[in-house]
């Protein structure tokens, strides 16, 4: 039983470790990576030949200033992949140079990238989104006369443009071959030159650039970029926090078993004469000594389990912990208190023995227990069955740990499952500000920021073109512009958003009710708590060179603007000058198409309009939220996990119960009954506290994967409210039975080990 | 009389630390149907041993072990099991008993997992009521282990060992953790099973329980040194005194 308790205690030291690591990583996640790329504190977008970067350094505040040049790529189809040309992403890509690098740039392995080869590149993930490509493998880029080909070296973090939520995919290039690119004339429509700058007055940058024509953005804007990478990072924490549950529950009833299997020695000791206080010392002695030895081990094993967990969440950033050791360190010396102090409780009970009852009531103590109200003479279950049946209910408290932790396994794997499915879900669009729709012709159509009219004319040929090709249906645009919301003396910067075409009930207002008219708009909560209004009262901002007054009618859910987010009412005239995003065009066709129509729809428009950006709804919410693949393989690294735990549990757990029943073993064998009946027994003991795990998990699952989603929601936008989504097999069938079957397949194996005990050991047992 | 047991050349060899140890030489024996018989020796002879290989819960390191004519040392484990089961029945020193079941489903334990027996589960039930009865316990049936006697829970082993009808009872000092009275009630209970057919085969360490049986083997270092025929025992307290006496008596001869 020792060499058992020494393993529980180095798993919960591992997960404890492991876990604290993990929370660490991701809860300092943006700032470590900022902190490690040497991101400086503004930005300035200037166009390609700007001069404004010696302006920028003369400014007294200015600690430093660095540059680098972007050229565009403009679609897509400029790339060409195993002859085929490259119709995965949406925007225009980007083209560096590894000549500049004003921050760091980090490979996959998190190394810092000083080089590139010439004829090769690195590219951020967005890049290879769909291909399925291998370091080495060959890219051609067409550019005006000048045609290249690449080699893929891997991708590249960069931590002001590196996620998929930015969706601009960034190609770092060897500077011969950016110089190459830089001639073409092609290559320079929308480049930019985007000016680093370390200061310790970001206003002074702000009022330096007033009125001209750049883009200036912060460092906190910039982590802003990352809030879905963030989702995948909190799941990965509340993860580890299930893991290092797991651990300690096991190492309660590891414990607790342990002792008790120490009850006779116990007796014997108070019998002779031994202090109560000495032998409560000899036993924390001892399982000092244990947990020591487990704590070590833990910790060393926590490094490279932490490791991959955090792998899989930070495909876009570099995530890790500074205090990641003496976090380590101090978890696994708390794990080391925790089972000091759990052995002080468990042998509380040894004052109230008396030498005999100790003695006499065997070497577990378990005569203590009740049995439970089945009978074996007026049950219907074979006999295997009952017995089963019969010890998981005689033994409630020690069963319902092993269900805790089957339910926890479970939680874990079907959580990420409804976390996968929920940033795909079509619902998740409308707090991104897109109207509910059947597919999205994406794009940035760059009219919106000339025409205020460019709304209503893109409709409406948008819906003619519909109706020319056969597929008639109303179409809707979405875009939001920034402004400086004013409510008494208290100003925040919000991006407000209109959608052309849409209906009051196009959107979920979680409290009050739409805007209707021109003078109202409905914020955020946390828009209205930042500023201290409510429904009811007004707001103003200034629209079109003009200080208008807004009433304010409703509460909405978004993640724009990192939750300071407003709406108006669908006709509203946005002020051009400040548009700063959209959905582009929403479609929703006549009648209820299938799926299978959409689909269709979606190929022929491709065909038609020549290009790869039309999308399904759910595409699009995948594209947008960027961290479907990444929580794909999370949900693969938890299934492994949670079968690699299971395994652990069900092994160690049965282990425990096989030298602790080894007399009732050998007294069946004894009888007559057979070593696959006794297998049996065991085996099903297990799929009984996993199926009731399952039914548990079941029932918790969607309200729990709801609660925490809106909690994680909340913590990146100002979104509540939202429903988990989820895939009914999986969560129902395919986690389930995952389970069970590991449950099932070790438990077995384990229980194997009792055909070792034989019908004569019955004599030979206390 | 049919054999009911025999034993051919039977040794039991157990290897501790390289150290080889021969627990039984070549011990040759015969038990008839309806037959007590008490093995009988110092501690460490092999009497246990001897027990467990006859009965087929231990393997025999060599010879044969023939139960009625079957040699039972080339069955498989699970044909021993089943034959374990169905035609033999096991009394312990201890009163081992599965802790999550009360005394009468311990009782109907075996026979429920037999598949001898074509009888419904209630039927099964009321036959364990029925042992329990005989042996003065049917008002413990439906009780915890723990709220039994050590006699109540010795008793309790007898009717386990009972209920599939065995044709030979192993029993393993059953009287060993018993007190004098509770003692004498259970070497009665055997001595009723036998009558009525039952063979017994016991070991034991007590002269007053191996009086009550119709043989006596002595076991010396694992071999059988010594034989007593002692007949049946009638039942009365006089003929007891004298078979004890006369088998004190030849205990001593053998060295005990």
């Amino acid at each position: 039983m020792n060499v058992i308790l020494l393993l529980f205690v180095v798993l919960a030291a591992m997960f404890a470790a492991a876990a604290v690591n993990n929370i660490d990583a991701v809860t300092g996640g943006v700032e470590h990576f900022f902190n490690e790329a040497g991101v400086k504190d503004v930005f300035v977008n200037a166009p390609y030949d700007s001069q404004l970067d010696a302006e920028l350094a003369a400014l007294p505040s200015t600690r430093s200033v660095a540059i680098e040049h972007q050229l565009t790529v403009l679609e897509s189809t400029h790339f060409r992949y195993e002859g085929k040309k490259l119709a995965n992403f949406t925007n225009t890509a980007k083209l560096i140079t590894a000549a500049e690098m004003p921050i760091r740039y980090f490979d996959s392995g998190n190394k810092v990238i000083t080089e590139v080869e010439k004829g090769g590149f690195y590219c951020t993930t967005v890049f290879t989104t769909d291909l399925d490509v291998n370091i080495g493998d060959e890219f051609e880029l067409t550019l005006g006369d000048t045609v290249k080909t690449l080699k893929y070296l891997g991708h590249f973090k960069g931590a002001i443009y590196g996620t998929q939520q930015a969706d601009f995919p960034f190609l770092l290039l060897n500077d011969e071959d950016f110089k190459d690119y830089e001639k073409e004339s092609a290559s320079r429509i929308w480049a930019d030159k985007v000016i680093h700058i370390e200061t310790g007055n970001v206003q002074e940058v702000e009022d330096c650039v007033d009125g001209m024509d750049v883009n200036v953005s912060t460092r906190e804007d910039k982590k802003g970029l990352y809030v879905f990478n963030m989702i995948s990072a909190y799941l990965m924490m509340i993860i580890s926090v299930i893991l290092m549950l797991t651990g300690f529950v096991m190492l309660r009833f590891s414990i607790a078993f342990t002792i008790a299997e120490d009850f006779r020695e116990i007796g014997v000791m108070k019998a002779v004469g031994i202090s109560n206080s000495a032998i409560r010392r000899l036993y924390i002695i001892k399982y000092l000594a244990i947990s020591a030895v487990g704590a070590v081990i833990g910790f060393v094993c926590s490094i490279p389990l932490s490791k991959s967990m955090l792998s899989t969440v930070s495909e876009n950033m570099v995530l890790g912990s500074e205090n990641g050791v003496l976090l380590g360190l101090i978890s696994c010396a708390a794990v080391i208190v925790l089972i000091v102090l759990f052995c002080y409780l468990c042998t509380r009970r040894v004052k109230k023995l008396s030498p005999i009852d100790a003695v006499r009531n065997g070497q577990t103590g378990e005569r203590f227990r009740k049995r439970s109200f089945m009978h074996l003479g007026r049950s219907k279950l074979p006999a295997t069955g009952f017995l089963a049946a019969n010890d998981v209910l005689s033994a409630p408290k020690q069963f319902s740990v092993i269900t805790v932790l089957f339910t926890l396994c479970l939680i874990m794997m079907t959580m990420i499952s409804n976390f996968c499915e929920s940033l795909q879900d079509d619902s998740l669009s409308t707090t991104f500000g897109a109207v509910k729709s059947h597919i999205s012709l994406a794009g940035l159509y760059p009219e919106l920021f000339l025409d205020q009219d460019a709304p209503d004319k893109l409709i409406a040929e948008t819906e003619q073109m519909l109706r020319d090709n056969g597929m008639p249906g109303k179409a809707f645009m979405s875009f939001g512009a920034g402004y400086d919301v004013n409510y008494n003396g208290k100003k925040h910067m919000a991006i407000i958003q209109a959608a052309r075409g849409s209906l009051p009930e196009d959107f979920n207002y979680l409290d009050g009710t739409a805007p209707l008219k021109d003078d109202e708009v409905a914020l955020t909560g946390y828009l209205m708590d930042y500023l201290g209004c409510g429904i009811g009262d007004t707001v103003t901002f200034e629209v079109s060179g003009e200080e208008r007054r807004f009433m304010i009618t409703g509460q909405v859910s978004s993640f724009v603007g990192d939750g300071y987010a407003g709406r108006f009412y669908s006709d509203f005239k946005q002020d051009i000058d400040k548009i700063n995003n959209t959905s582009g065009i929403q479609i929703r066709f006549d009648g209820d198409p299938s799926k299978e129509q959409i689909e269709a729809n979606v190929e022929k428009l491709r065909e038609v309009l020549d290009t790869d950006k039309v999308m399904t709804n759910t595409d699009v919410v995948r594209s947008v939220t960027g961290m479907y693949d990444t929580l794909l393989a999370s949900k693969r690294l938890m299934m492994i996990l949670t079968v690699i735990v299971t395994a652990l549990i069900v092994i160690l757990i049965e282990r425990s119960f096989i030298s602790k029943e080894k007399s009732e073993i050998a007294l069946m064998k004894a009888m007559g009954i057979s070593n696959g009946r006794i297998i049996g027994q065991h085996t099903l003991r297990f799929v009984i506290v996993a199926v009731i795990a399952c039914i548990i998990s079941s029932a918790v699952i969607l309200p729990l994967s709801s609660m925490l989603l809106n909690m994680i929601f909340s913590l990146i936008g100002d979104v509540s409210g939202v429903p988990a989504a989820f895939d009914a097999a999986d969560i129902f069938l395919v986690c389930p039975m995952t389970l069970i079957g590991a449950a099932v397949i070790f438990s077995f194996l384990t229980a194997l080990y009792t055909r070792k005990i034989k019908a004569s050991d019955t004599a030979s047992i206390e | 009389m049919n054999t009911v047991l025999q034993t051919k050349s039977l040794c039991k060899t157990y290897i501790v630390n390289k150290h080889q140890n021969n627990v039984l030489k070549n011990i040759d024996l015969t038990v008839g149907e309806g037959e007590m018989v008490a093995v009988m020796g110092p501690s460490g002879s092999g009497k246990s041993t001897l027990l467990y290989c006859v009965s087929g819960m231990d393997r025999a390191t060599s010879g044969e072990v023939l139960f009625e004519g079957r040699d039972t040392t080339r069955l498989k484990d699970k044909e021993l099991a089943r034959l374990r089961l169905d035609e033999m029945g096991f009394i312990f020193q201890q009163m081992y008993m599965m802790k999550n079941l009360s005394l009468l489903d311990n009782i109907i334990l075996p026979a429920v997992q037999s598949k001898k027996s074509t009888e419904t589960r209630r039927q099964t039930e009321d036959r364990g009521r029925a042992l329990m009865k005989r042996l003065g316990i049917e008002d413990v049936g439906g009780n915890d282990i723990n709220e039994a006697s050590g006699g109540q829970l010795q008793r309790a082993c007898i009717c386990r060992s009972m209920i599939n009808s065995p044709k030979v009872i192993f029993a393993d000092e059953p009287t060993g953790a018993l007190n004098r009275a509770s003692s004498d009630e259970v070497m009665n209970e055997l001595l009723a099973l036998n009558k009525d057919g039952t063979t017994v085969m016991c070991v034991t360490h007590d002269p007053k329980v191996a009086a009550k049986c119709s043989r006596v083997l002595y076991l010396v270092d694992g071999s059988i040194v010594g034989e007593m025929a002692l007949g049946h025992f009638g039942g009365t307290e006089k003929e007891l005194r004298d078979r004890e006496r006369a088998l004190n008596n030849w205990l001593m001869e053998q060295g005990w």
